[in-house]
């Protein structure tokens, strides 16, 4: 089965580096069998690499360790569940994974645009084939998941145990796709201005709804990151500017700017060449994204998937920007707007100042993130053998109040109409979202908060929810005045306009996100304990009794469970387990949070040491409102469907009057 | 099996990526040119249309004063005025080129034939009656 495999794989590779060449040369020379013949090709990539996946979960089920990857990343205590997480532990299985995910939404982006955009689809296609050639051939020619090893050993490693964890079944798969899935719009972009057609908008539909899904999947990579960050990594917090979610954040932002300035360009036939640039960007970062992924050049507590083939996709990288540029700049003069900025004061004026606050954020985090192996480079290997990082201060002091802007943007933004806005206007139209801010801020205020920072921040939130409930609110209304009921004037209104209400449901779970993030920053309470079994111990208005501790030894580990009853001033809370295991072979603890969580705030608990005299060390937080940061997920997932369904506008009719008639005469 | 495999993993592949070279021309092989003039006016449209649609609701909702939801208005109505006026030029256009086409073919088929082409010799009977009108 291994081999049939590694004949998949080759196969792959052949039809890759043909989709590449035939759709170039197909719609160059316009041989329309050969264009077709390679969209054929393309659509056979998944069933191909798919025999290759068969072959190699084959491996992992039956443990065959004479496959090197299987060996590596798997046990024979290792439940079969895990296959699915040991199938991408490793470098040569996630690129496998990659190029299959890749190979999918490949296919159905190009299915779905042949017909739409029939003279941009080949040079997409041609662009996805050689992306598609490069993943091929490293799997091919480097990292193959299926090489065997000449001498089979009796058990396999295991798999990382930072892995073992429910996290783990979607977090990297779903952060792997999202970062792939920037080169779908960026091939629909780039294919147009081959195509000669960038200048016009008729690639924009497609590249919104590919920008939109891409961007989704990245929000979702990010937040199911943090999220596993918080229950298992055992720090209490969920985001750490650390190198490889950074690298996930920067095309997440360039994605962020490109679906808000791609609205410009669908509805104003402006911004032909800032999109072109924004999207060539986020592919960039994406890229940046798989290289600090792969690469191990910075340092991160994401040292599982580390590599040396990063320099490879950094080649890539380079080459990829070199020559989307090139073809820019070649085309540069047929991207001309087709309308010019009436004034600064309106919606894309916002969406354009919204747009360079994206891009400042990404190019702070990317100095911050690339500066370690700059100032190494620079100086030697290390300086005195000390590893240059950068930390969350630098992050938090720079892109805290530019992300606070951006919110503030988000929120003032759709407020204003397209084209042009006054200023009397706008403050007519901000009287009451400004008032409920103002409300806020002086709430937080009475209720003792202290830091001018927080309060000033969740007096913007206040001003953009409001906006946000203001819009529905007045819609609702002007509707209900024309004979509608509320809840059919409300049904109706989001209905008729599902971009721009699923754009504000969006709005609304990045708003519970930064709600989360900014009070469990600044109110969050953190306190280490050492305690004995039966001593009772109290935070933040919790009472916590640590009970015992329990040790279960397996094959290849050792767990340690403490027991705590809990109880909020009075209530008993029931009791709580966080554990700690200890994997031999790793030499590896990884910890598992006792995590009591509501809309107000978390209790958590995380054992730190166990003691053989019974004794434990216990890191005990009471953070605020994260709750609404994971809840923030199904919501912008909500949001973002709901403005990715299809509306239909009414097609123009000519009404012919008859020669002679009054209305002929009109 | 490894051998049979390897057949049927290059042959299934093969066959569907050469079928396209040994099979006829289709109709669906012709669509639309994205960026033909008609696409781009439907584009348009479309745009005007949501702008349209855009300023009566932010005007219903109190985000945009009666002045400025006027001179919006006037904007995206000529605008979609524009766009239907082409429209109107470009299928006229299209009528006057399927006219030509027709009576090319026509002359072509009566000069192969011997005969007077079927436009003239509808003309002709029409003039005769109307004479004898």
């Amino acid at each position: 089965m291994v081999e049939v495999g590694y004949v998949a794989l080759a196969v792959a590779l052949v039809l890759s580096a043909y989709i590449a060449l035939g759709s170039f040369v197909g719609a160059t020379r316009r041989i329309p069998e050969l264009t077709l013949s390679s969209r054929y090709a393309l659509y056979t990539l998944p069933l191909v690499l798919l025999v290759a996946s068969i072959a190699l979960i084959y491996a992992f089920v039956t443990h065959d360790f004479s496959v090197r990857y299987v060996a590596e990343h798997s046990n024979l205590a290792m439940p079969t569940a895990y296959t699915w997480v040991a199938f991408y532990a490793g470098n040569a299985g996630s690129l496998l994974f990659l190029t299959i995910v890749f190979a999918i939404l490949s296919t159905i982006a190009v299915y779905t645009m042949r017909r739409k955009l029939p003279h941009t689809a080949p040079y997409a296609t041609g662009i996805l084939g050689l992306v598609a050639t490069f993943f091929m051939g490293i799997i091919v020619f480097m990292a193959n998941p299926l090489s065997r090893m000449a001498v089979v050993p009796p058990d396999g490693q295991g798999i990382n145990p930072l892995l073992v964890h429910f996290g783990m079944f979607i977090h990297p798969p779903v952060q792997m796709t999202g970062l792939i899935s920037v080169a779908i719009p960026f091939s629909i972009a780039i294919g147009a201005m081959l195509a000669r057609r960038g200048g016009r908008d008729e690639w924009v539909e497609l590249g919104r709804i590919w920008s939109m899904i891409s961007w989704l999947i990245l929000t979702l990579g990010l937040m199911l990151g943090a999220w596993w960050a918080y229950t298992i990594l055992g720090w209490g917090g969920y985001w750490a500017w650390d190198p490889v979610e950074n690298s996930a954040l920067m095309p997440w932002l360039a994605m962020s700017a490109f679906i808000h300035s791609v609205m410009v360009q669908r509805r104003r036939g402006m911004f032909r060449m800032w999109n072109m640039v924004i999207i060539i960007l986020a592919f960039t970062l994406a890229q940046m994204g798989m290289f600090i992924n792969r690469g191990g050049a910075v340092p991160s507590v994401h040292s599982f998937a580390q590599s040396t083939m990063g320099w490879l996709f950094l080649m890539f990288m380079g080459v990829t920007l070199v020559s989307s540029l090139a073809v820019f700049v070649w085309r540069m003069d047929s991207l001309r707007s087709r309308e010019k900025l009436d004034s600064a004061l309106s919606r894309e004026g916002a969406f354009l100042l919204q747009n360079v606050l994206f891009l400042i954020v990404a190019f702070v985090t990317l100095w911050g993130s690339i500066f370690p192996v700059i100032f190494e480079a620079s100086q030697g290997l290390t300086v005195d053998g000390v590893t240059v990082t950068v930390g969350k201060p630098y992050f938090d002091r720079i892109n805290g109040p530019i992300l606070l802007v951006i919110v503030l943007v988000m929120g003032i933004g759709p407020i204003m109409p397209w084209r042009r806005a006054t200023m009397r206007n706008l403050l007519r139209a901000m009287r009451v979202p400004l008032l409920v801010g103002l409300i806020t801020g002086v709430v937080m205020v009475a209720i003792g908060i202290r830091e001018p920072v927080a309060a000033f921040a969740f007096a913007v939130y206040g001003i953009v929810a409001a906006g946000i409930f203001q819009e529905w609110i007045r819609g609702t209304m002007s509707r209900h005045r024309k004979g509608e009921n509320y809840l059919v004037a409300f049904g109706r209104l989001l209905a008729a306009n599902r971009p721009r209400y699923g754009g504000y449901i969006v709005h609304i779970g990045i708003l519970m996100l930064a709600v989360g993030a900014t009070a469990s920053s600044f109110f969050g309470i953190q306190r280490d304990f050492v305690m004995s079994p039966g001593e009772q111990a109290s935070l933040g208005g919790y009472t916590f009794q640590y009970l015992a501790m329990e040790r279960t030894s397996f094959p290849d580990r050792d767990k340690d469970v403490a027991r705590f009853l809990v109880a909020s001033g009075d209530k008993p809370l029931g009791s709580m387990e966080p554990s700690r295991t200890f994997y031999h072979n790793f030499r590896i603890g990884a910890t598992n949070a006792g995590i009591r969580s509501t809309p107000v705030e978390d209790f958590y608990i995380v054992p730190s040491e166990f003691n053989d005299d019974g004794r434990a060390v216990f890191r005990v937080y009471v953070t605020p409102l994260v709750w609404w940061m994971w809840f923030s997920g199904p919501v912008i997932f909500l949001g973002t469907l709901f403005a990715l369904s299809p509306q239909r506008q009414p097609a123009p009719t000519t009404v012919r009057f008859p020669a002679g008639s009054r209305a002929a005469k009109a | 099996m490894l051998i049979f495999a390897t057949i049927l993993l290059v042959l299934i592949p093969g066959a569907i990526v050469l079928y396209p070279f040994f099979r006829g021309k289709r109709t669906d092989d012709f669509v639309e040119d994205e960026s033909s003039a008609q696409a781009e006016l439907s584009r348009r449209w479309t745009s005007a249309l949501s702008g349209i649609k855009s300023a009566e609701l932010e005007w219903a909702i109190g985000n945009l004063s009666q002045e400025d939801y006027n001179w919006l208005r006037k904007q995206y109505m000529t605008e979609a005025a524009q766009v239907m006026k082409a429209m109107e030029l470009e299928e006229q256009q299209e009528q006057e080129l399927l006219d030509t086409i027709k009576l090319e073919v026509e002359r072509v088929r009566a000069k192969a034939l011997g005969t007077p082409p079927n436009g003239q010799h509808a003309k002709q009977k029409q003039g005769t009656s109307e004479n004898r009108n």
